[in-house]
């Protein structure tokens, strides 16, 4: 092996080790027992906005999201709505302090989300494609 | 002593009444020394355990203990607050304290040489704090009270809010307690300052407005139709009314005994149109005790005495000043248009009252914002133009009457016409700001003002004197937060 491909088989395994959620897919999850296996990113988008609590089917549907300051949940909003952190945080301070609706829980990272998904079966969540766990079913890509 | 055409006069009562005999006019300049006081808001129309229920609900959530928003919603509380560090200079002169709504006193500030008064930083800042229970996925209890610089000192006037919603079927959502006041796209985020670019809500749009919350409900249907979200929405009640200072140490709590409002907002993708109507029906009198039954005494004497013209004026003066039972009819339309990058809301709303010292007028804004990552600069213009003419002394009531009586008579249309005027608006304002969301819950914001306040504009800016048109230029930084 040569000293160039050394050295980029090396960079690839660094690069590879270091978490980059702004390059991967997401995956929005739910659980293997929901009766949709696909959604679109409206549906998505207005469950994450507070705009409806019910899955299309009319089920009743628990969010759950990521901590407020993850770069998870900049790089989710973004993909699935094109809006901002700033501004996804200042349209919930109004839904809230309105009291027209309260924020979805949170969980702590994409392992504890998967872990409340796997267990409810009227849940949703979203995770980074490539930690998505085979108990759970996707939703809805979002690259 | 202030000038003629300051709108908050002292007028004093006279308590022996008016005899009808033009000598027993009380001279106006002797009206002014004297103290009147609101009514109050006990003698309001409204269930007594409705009045009780939103502070007292507010304290037991509040010290209920709560686990926090973290978990499954349902059984949870979720205790958070937000607000605002506020601080603003200007560059009038004479001195005159700004006011960001008329629930605020002005300060005596024609002394002070400095930009910025003793009170500058009390006008924008507050802080809320709101208390929820999520009883069920359909059932909540929300409370909140917002601390915030007003006039009152009455504890009911700092709880925003205290209501159990529901959502009986998936479209139908429904508040019953005390819900905030939604008839204008701003109305329950008034003192929000995070979820808006500006430091503040346009004063020539909202700082008039007499009402923040109503003691009664709401009930809403919410539709979605290719790909638009229609809410229609109904609310109705009554309300204590918010304490208005008509001098240093007399309130007018501006009440309701029949609110009813009624919204239709469409969403679709990044628009927002909202149109409003809202009737209010006032049940309070601005002088009940002393100030103005001492005027409208007056005005009831000269007005029996059938002198030509000047009874008939007289009497039509005192009509204009009743507010117990007078109505207000507001309509309005508002557009938002958010996307990513660019923010652009504007509103449109015209006041009908059936007296002319009530609230007249047509006001409008419209704001443009750029978001460039955590930066956001905008601009902003808005203004508000009076309903009704300026209550003037074209023809003096004493002219060709006896000279014992003139100065009576002139001084008390003089005090009628003031008190009239008192609530005209009529200026505009040319805003530029900046915002800076420092992190995931804090956002700074400067903003500079320019103000044209007309002449005989006297309800936003009460301690003016505006006998001629001003120009005011002020700067404001605020921190607004969320916890």
């Amino acid at each position: 092996m040569n000293i160039f491909a050394h050295h980029l088989l090396v960079l690839s395994a660094v690069l590879a080790a270091v978490p980059n959620v702004g390059a991967a897919e997401l995956s929005v999850v739910a659980h293997p027992q929901n009766t949709y296996d696909t959604m679109d990113k409206s549906q998505v988008s207005d469950l994450y906005l507070g705009r409806t609590h019910l899955f299309p089917d009319g089920s009743h549907a628990r969010v759950i999201d990521h901590p407020r300051d993850s770069d998870i949940r900049k790089e989710f909003f973004e993909k699935v709505n094109g809006m901002s952190l700033n501004q996804v945080n200042a349209y919930w301070a109004r839904m809230t302090f309105t009291g027209r609706v309260l924020p979805p829980e949170t969980a702590a990272d994409s392992q504890a989300v998967q872990a409340i998904v796997v267990d409810t079966p009227q849940a949703i969540g979203y995770v980074p494609d490539a930690q998505r766990q085979p108990a759970v079913k996707e939703m809805l890509r979002l690259q | 002593m202030r000038s003629y055409c300051h709108p908050r006069p002292r007028l004093k009562h006279s308590r022996a009444g008016f005899s009808g005999d033009p000598e027993d006019l009380p001279t106006f300049p002797d009206f002014l020394d004297s103290r009147f006081r609101g009514n109050d808001a006990g003698k309001l129309h409204i269930p007594r355990w409705l009045r009780l229920k939103p502070y007292a609900i507010f304290i037991f959530l509040l010290f209920f203990p709560g686990d926090g928003a973290a978990g499954d919603n349902a059984g949870r509380w979720h205790v958070m607050g937000y607000g605002t560090l506020g601080l603003n200079a200007d560059d009038s002169h004479p001195k005159s304290s700004f006011v960001r709504d008329i629930t605020q006193l002005e300060q005596d500030s024609s002394t002070t040489s400095s930009l910025i008064t003793d009170d500058a930083w009390k006008r924008d800042t507050r802080l809320g704090l709101q208390v929820a229970f999520q009883v069920t996925p359909t059932v909540s209890v929300v409370s909140q009270g917002v601390l915030r610089d007003q006039v009152s000192s009455k504890l009911i006037h700092y709880i925003d809010w205290t209501f159990v919603a529901f959502n009986p079927i998936p479209e139908v959502d429904a508040r019953i307690g005390r819900v905030g006041y939604d008839v204008f796209l701003m109305s329950e985020q008034r003192n929000l300052g995070y979820s808006y670019p500006w430091v503040r809500p346009p004063v020539e749009f909202y700082g008039w407005v007499p009402l923040y919350s109503v003691d009664g409900g709401d009930l809403a249907y919410n539709l979605t139709d290719k790909g638009s979200r229609w809410r229609f929405k109904i609310q109705g009640g009554s309300s204590p009314g918010l304490g208005v200072p008509i001098d240093r140490d007399d309130i007018f709590y501006v009440a309701s005994d029949k609110i009813f409002s009624a919204t239709v907002t469409r969403e679709q993708g990044p628009w927002q149109l909202k149109v409003g109507y809202s009737h209010v029906t006032v049940s309070s009198e601005a002088d009940p005790l002393d100030f103005r039954l001492g005027l409208f005494t007056a005005l009831d004497g000269v007005a029996a005495m059938d002198i030509p013209t000047i009874s008939a004026d007289a009497r039509n003066a005192r009509r204009q000043m009743t507010w117990k039972d007078s109505r207000m009819n507001i309509y309005t339309i508002g557009m938002v248009y958010d996307q990513k990058d660019w923010m652009v809301q504007a509103e449109l709303a015209k006041v009908v009252s059936s007296i002319d010292m009530s609230m007249n007028g047509t006001m409008a804004y419209a704001a443009v914002a750029r978001r460039l990552g955590d930066w956001t600069p905008f601009v902003l213009v808005s203004g508000i133009r009076p309903g009704v003419g300026v209550h003037s002394a074209s023809v003096p009531w004493g002219d060709g009457l006896p000279e014992g009586v003139q100065g009576p008579l002139n001084a008390l249309q003089a005090g009628a016409n003031q008190a009239l005027n008192s609530t005209r608006m009529n200026q505009e304002t040319f805003g530029l700001g900046l915002r800076w969301d420092a992190n995931s819950r804090v956002a700074l914001k400067g903003q500079w003002d320019a103000t044209h306040v007309r002449a005989n504009s006297y309800l936003l800016r009460p301690a003016m004197d505006v006998s001629q048109d001003v120009h005011v230029n002020q700067l404001s930084v605020n921190l607004d937060f969320t916890f």
